[in-house]
């Protein structure tokens, strides 16, 4: 059961405590912190699936696995002075 | 022990999740916590409407024990002492700042700076559906009901159900 008259109380408490300036510069901190999460997002970290990581290997290797041409170096005379 | 069934709602994830998301976005308009749905329906409405980053969502049930849960929606003695709560802590919040706060910063703070999260384990609390599964137009004669939990231990069980396209 929850006791209605404990927390009316507590909430009586909280209120007669505050100041103009502790009141508002808690509001300012939650607006603060609202702003950032929509800015940045909060983020979370997520357990990639087996299948997932297996495709993203694949194309990598793949990617990386038919280096046999040469790479073409100019030489540096060849370069023109940018305008 | 009075335990209900509700739903949560959530991007479909490359695992499953084995415990709902913590929730302390500015859309947690009833304070930080962990949301559910009381009805299915609106669990997949939501999924729908908000869960946009990936093609699918997921739904899944908990079992959750309500005994210290403010019930805002089915108990009237709850509901009309909500109401003047809200009410006092809005007026004192203006008059002390002159600012209006908003309908999460009043959730916060009744939770947080007068301790409420103490002594209770969250609130249940109904506003109208946005959904199409009323059967006449207009006529919001369901409850769209959303409980924010704030103590892990009152969720007693979680399951996934299904993920559905959106």
């Amino acid at each position: 059961m929850i006791d209605f008259k404990k927390l009316a109380d507590k909430l009586d408490k909280a209120l007669a405590e505050e100041t103009k300036e502790s009141l508002t510069s808690w509001l300012e901190d939650q607006r603060k912190m609202c702003s950032i999460t929509n800015i940045y997002g909060k983020g979370s970290t997520e357990e990639l699936s087996a299948q997932l990581l297996q495709s993203y290997q694949k194309q990598t290797f793949d990617s990386t696995n038919s280096n046999d041409s040469e790479l073409d170096v100019t030489p540096s005379t060849e370069y023109q002075m940018a305008a | 022990m009075e335990e209900r069934i509700m739903y949560h709602t959530q991007e479909c994830r490359a695992t499953r999740m084995t415990w709902p998301a913590y929730c302390e976005s500015n859309m947690a308009w009833l304070g930080d916590g962990y949301y559910f749905w009381y009805e299915e329906v609106d669990a997949v409405h939501w999924g729908r409407k908000s869960k946009k980053r990936r093609d699918k969502f997921e739904v899944y049930k908990s079992n959750i024990d309500c005994s210290k849960v403010l019930d805002t929606v089915f108990d009237e003695e709850s509901y009309l002492f909500w109401k003047r709560q809200i009410e006092k802590a809005a007026k004192a919040i203006m008059k002390i700042t002159m600012v209006k706060p908003s309908l999460k910063e009043l959730n916060q703070y009744i939770k947080e700076k007068a301790s409420w999260k103490d002594d209770m384990d969250g609130i249940m609390f109904a506003d109208l559906p946005f959904s199409e599964d009323l059967l006449v137009e207009e006529y919001n004669y369901r409850k769209r009901i959303q409980l924010a939990v704030y103590k892990k231990e009152a969720i007693k069980s979680f399951e996934f159900m299904y993920d559905m396209g959106r």
